[in-house]
């Protein structure tokens, strides 16, 4: 009985010490947008921007342009920040949400900014670089973009979590070249360098191609990309004379 | 004088005769008892005694030697196999399959967190159970590229070894991985 005992004490230890070794997470709860607007109504934002988003977020969650989970994180980070960097930052989401075009990715730059302990101004001039070259880069691809579209979202459960994996769609990729240029230029390229931009854009889909962004998507992007086309979006996004 | 020490000995004959008689009954069967009482003591003692105490014997042969160096080996390869199987850490390649792994060298550190943009840059702290300085974290997430670093003790530390590729981001780098088969 007692080595029965024993061992079976011993088998507890080595499973628990081997399941101790390693933490598995699923990152993000879900957050339900209703969960979101009350958080909001009830938070010290201006009343002015606070108007705002409770005007145009419910459309937003509705068309998946704001994921709540994300935004929720963002309204944290606001909430304390000067009033004009909460009317800027207010200001230009709303421009895009009006678009249609998804905000997530911008929500999330400002949470960076803001764990990395960047001032407001660093923190506002990059979300406005990145939005003016998102709006250039939509108006770009416009004529490019597929005629019918059907997006599907799969809920992964895992535990008390919840992932939402859905289809990637046109705005996803239209999001995915902006970004990629934006990331060229605040990493220090030139912004003249177009042929450098398109091979860096170029890059970044085929990485994307499969894990993120739908192959046909992708190829459909590719078909369309070249220097010229990189031209007219930072030429617009940064009011330049085209060459 | 002689005649005096002739009976001594004459009364010491008989007296050892007389107890001779009388243990005789006694005696009778003594052998066979010594010996059943030897091999009931031998008996009663467990298998494992007995053996410890026929190999501890110095009347131990050389095939003693090799089988006590036999069972030697045996029980330090079941130590091996329970230690590879149990106590090791799992390679990357099968911990991956069950999330991405994240790992980082910070010794001496007290904490060690991971933000990104799968947490919207909230953070999700990383462990050292065995107190190597390597701290490690498991994360599932679905498909994509995911811009992340980690903060050691609160210091910002952008650039993982570990990550696919890099960007600068309000002056500082940033670690990216793609996460995903690809190219499908």
């Amino acid at each position: 009985m007692r080595k029965a005992l024993f061992v079976a004490a011993l088998a507890l230890f080595m499973g628990l010490s081997a399941s101790a070794q390693v933490s598995l997470v699923v990152p993000q709860s879900q957050v339900a947008p209703e969960e979101v607007l009350r958080w909001l109504r009830q938070s010290a934002l201006p009343a002015q921007e606070k108007a705002i988003w409770l005007r145009i977020l419910p459309q937003a969650f509705e068309k998946d342009l704001v994921e709540p989970g994300i935004a929720q994180s963002f309204f944290q980070r606001l909430v304390g920040t000067p009033p004009s960097f909460i009317s800027e930052i207010t200001a230009i989401m709303e421009e895009l949400i009006l678009k249609g075009i998804p905000t997530d990715h911008l929500m999330n730059k400002v949470s960076q900014g803001v764990i990395m302990g960047r001032n407001w101004s660093m923190i506002t001039n990059e979300i406005r670089l990145r939005a003016a070259v998102l709006v250039a880069t939509e108006e770009a691809l416009k004529p490019y973009k597929p005629a019918a579209e059907a997006k599907a979202a799969v809920s992964v459960r895992v535990g008390s979590f919840t992932i939402q994996a859905e289809t990637p769609t046109w705005e996803d990729l239209v999001v995915e070249v902006a970004e990629a240029i934006s990331d060229f230029i605040v990493g220090g390229g030139d912004l003249n360098d177009w042929i450098g931009i398109e091979a860096f854009v170029r890059s970044r889909l085929m990485q994307l191609r499969g894990r993120g962004l739908s192959p046909g998507l992708v190829d459909r992007a590719l078909e369309v990309l070249n220097p010229e086309l990189v031209g007219v979006i930072v030429s617009q996004a940064f009011q330049i004379e085209r060459r | 004088m002689q005649f005096e020490n002739w009976r001594d000995e004459e009364l010491i004959r008989q007296a050892i005769a007389e107890e001779i008689s009388a243990a005789e009954a006694r005696l009778e069967g003594l052998e066979k008892r010594v010996i059943q009482a030897i091999a009931t003591r031998d008996l009663a003692r467990s298998a494992w005694k007995r053996w410890i105490r026929s190999v501890l014997s110095p009347r131990a042969s050389a095939l003693r030697f090799a089988y006590v160096l036999g069972a030697l080996l045996l029980f330090v390869g079941i130590g091996i196999l329970i230690g590879r199987f149990s106590f090791a850490p799992k390679p990357l390649p099968a911990l991956a399959q069950e999330g991405t792994v994240f790992a980082l060298a910070a010794p001496g550190a007290h904490k060690v967190e991971i933000v990104g943009d799968f947490s919207a840059w909230k953070p999700i702290p990383l462990v050292d159970p065995d107190g190597d300085g390597v701290w490690t974290l498991i994360l599932k997430l679905p498909p994509g590229r995911y811009e992340y670093a980690f903060l050691v003790d609160d210091r910002w530390v952008g650039q993982d070894p570990n990550a696919d590729e890099y960007v600068r981001t309000m002056g500082d780098y940033t670690s990216v991985r793609y996460i995903g088969g690809g190219s499908s």
